[in-house]
């Protein structure tokens, strides 16, 4: 069987060199597990917020098949993986100043180092204000877990090596999102408020001409100002337009106020539909290792595999020598008339 | 028995090569030890090549360090044992020969000296044991490539092969520059010796593309990495 055969021939190579496959291995794992012991203890703070569909300025994006908490994690997602809202929320902590006074003391250890080396980490050297905001926002958009925890409750968890850190950073965010959603919707009630305004004085332009097309008109017409007269149809007309300019102007008034209802309830406290149950608090003991462990290992053991079918194929493709009397026919095209086993 | 460096020997002109001298009869060497394996295995290519009826066989490699000269002992003995027939294995390998010294014989007279008339063919033929002879390479008066042309055109293994029922020949290796091609001239069945997971694929084309007749091969050195357990799951 020809596909066996291949599997035995790759499983040959790999024990016939296997010191030079497993070297590599255990290099990778013993980094991997090097790398977990050089991690320093990071502390988590979560803050847990409850978010509703909003009914007093419904939002025409809203999908009726996902949750509000669903809804809002991806809203707070996608602003965690804009610089801007990330530098915001720098400078609403003290992230942005940890950040430059680290910069400030040194080059930063080994650690540090290695991981700038592989562009994990910024350069060194007093940093510039964009540059800060670059670190801020590789923090913020490494360490922030923002996930769904119900149908209506958001949490959202930041992890750092200091732990007022992070209790300060998971509250910034979630205190920026609430400030952004609610400068987002008092945006658009200011401009349905200007919006209806306009329509309204376009609404009684139009009720006054109406109006005085029908004095124009009874001025001209006496017959027709008596109680008991009857109508003609220009009379007939003239009134069915003034009746319609006084219903719309009417009815942008009532929308015009209840925009103004609106613009002024966003000015109240938790209207914004984002309200923090469970403010960040600061953690007293750093979070488990586990994550940490299993990733590198997890991470080691995908590259050990790798190494190891990689140079597996590597090695048998690069061996172009006879192993079995089946090649002597296969490959040579020539008659076996027989095989010596090594005599050890 | 004295050890006589074939090196020292095969610098030497033709002038003053050592005279063939008058030796007394030596009792035959004894038994060079070849693995029962490797016995068992040419007793197989032995009958597939023909068993008691060959009558002239090339024993030839690619390269050196092919394990050439074991197999060429072991088709002997194969061929004394089984078939009880005369055999005179003869070491062509002129460049680097290593049968007499391998089976403790004296390294001359030999092939040489039989081309150059300088000894009878009962003077070079030395018994490795019962039925089994052995004809060394000689002293070399002239190149390696020179004394293989003599060899062949003076047909001197038809000498030998009226004395005895086989001649088997550890030839040269046919790639390294040296007369192994010339050598396989010589000869209608050629046994090819590969070791196994040595010799390039590239290489062993390039040694069979310039061979006059199609070569059996015997695949030497044989073996798997895999652990035991898993032969058993593979039947292997």
């Amino acid at each position: 069987m020809p596909h066996w055969a291949s599997m035995v021939r790759l499983l040959e190579t790999f024990f016939r060199h296997r010191l030079l496959l497993l070297g590599p291995v255990v290099l990778v794992l013993v980094g991997a597990i090097g790398w977990v012991l050089v991690q320093p203890p990071t502390y988590q703070s979560s803050v847990r917020v409850w978010v509703e569909r909003q009914t007093l300025v419904p939002d025409p994006n809203s999908n009726p098949y996902l949750t509000p908490a669903q809804e809002q994690a991806g809203v707070l997602t996608e602003l965690i993986s804009t610089k801007y809202f990330d530098a915001k929320v720098g400078k609403r902590s003290p992230l942005s100043e940890a950040i430059k006074a680290a910069s400030s003391h040194g080059s930063g250890g080994i650690r540090t180092r290695l991981m700038r080396l592989v562009g994990l980490a910024g350069p060194g050297g007093q940093l510039s204000d964009s540059q800060v905001d670059d670190q801020v926002f590789n923090t913020i958009v490494a360490s922030t877990l923002v996930v769904p925890t119900g149908p209506e409750i958001i949490t959202v968890t930041f992890g750092s090596s200091d732990p007022q850190m992070a209790s300060l950073v998971a509250q910034a965010v979630v205190d920026q999102f609430m400030d952004e959603t609610l400068t987002n919707q008092r945006v658009q009630a200011d401009a349905a408020v200007a919006f209806y305004t306009s329509q309204v004085k376009q609404a009684q332009s139009d009720q006054a001409v109406a109006d005085k097309a029908v004095d124009d008109y009874l001025l001209s017409n006496p017959s027709q100002r008596s109680a008991n007269a009857i109508p003609d149809a220009r009379m007939l007309q003239l009134r069915r337009d003034d009746d319609a300019a006084h219903q719309r102007t009417q009815s942008v008034l009532d929308k015009l106020d209840q925009a103004r209802l609106e613009r002024v309830a966003l000015d109240q406290t938790g209207t914004a539909g984002v309200r923090v149950l469970d403010k960040a608090e600061t953690p007293t003991q750093p979070a488990s290792v586990k994550k940490v462990i299993i990733e590198a290992v997890g991470v080691g053991l995908v590259l050990a595999v790798l190494i190891v079918v990689v140079g597996v194929l590597v090695l048998t493709w690069l061996d172009s020598t006879i192993r079995r009397p089946q090649e002597v026919e296969t490959i040579l095209d020539l008659r076996p008339v027989g095989s010596v086993p090594r005599v050890s | 028995m004295s050890a006589v460096s074939q090196d020292d020997h095969s610098k030497r002109p033709a002038s003053e090569a050592r005279p063939v001298r008058a030796k007394a009869p030596k009792p035959p060497a004894e038994d060079v030890r070849i693995p029962r394996q490797m016995l068992e295995v040419c007793r197989s290519a032995s009958l597939l090549l023909g068993g008691p009826n060959i009558r002239r066989l090339g024993v030839t490699s690619a390269l050196r360090e092919e394990g050439r000269t074991s197999i060429a002992l072991a088709m002997a003995v194969v061929q004394r044992e089984d078939y009880g027939r005369r055999v005179a294995l003869v070491d062509m390998d002129l460049e680097n020969p290593s049968l007499a010294r391998r089976a403790g014989l004296e390294p001359w007279p030999g092939l040489a000296e039989l081309t150059r008339h300088d000894a009878t063919v009962e003077e070079v033929m030395q018994p490795l044991s019962d039925g089994v002879l052995v004809v060394p390479s000689g002293v070399l008066a002239a190149s390696a490539a020179r004394t293989m042309t003599d060899i062949v055109k003076a047909d001197v293994l038809s000498e030998l092969e009226r004395q005895v029922d086989v001649v088997i020949a550890d030839l040269p290796p046919l790639l390294g520059g040296g007369p192994g091609s010339s050598a396989s001239r010589a000869f209608r069945e050629i046994l090819l010796v590969i070791r196994a997971g040595v010799t390039p694929v590239a290489r062993i084309k390039e040694a069979t593309d310039d061979l006059p007749v199609v070569p059996h091969v015997l695949l030497n050195d044989i073996h798997t990495s895999l652990p035991r357990w898993l032969r058993r799951l593979s039947g292997r």
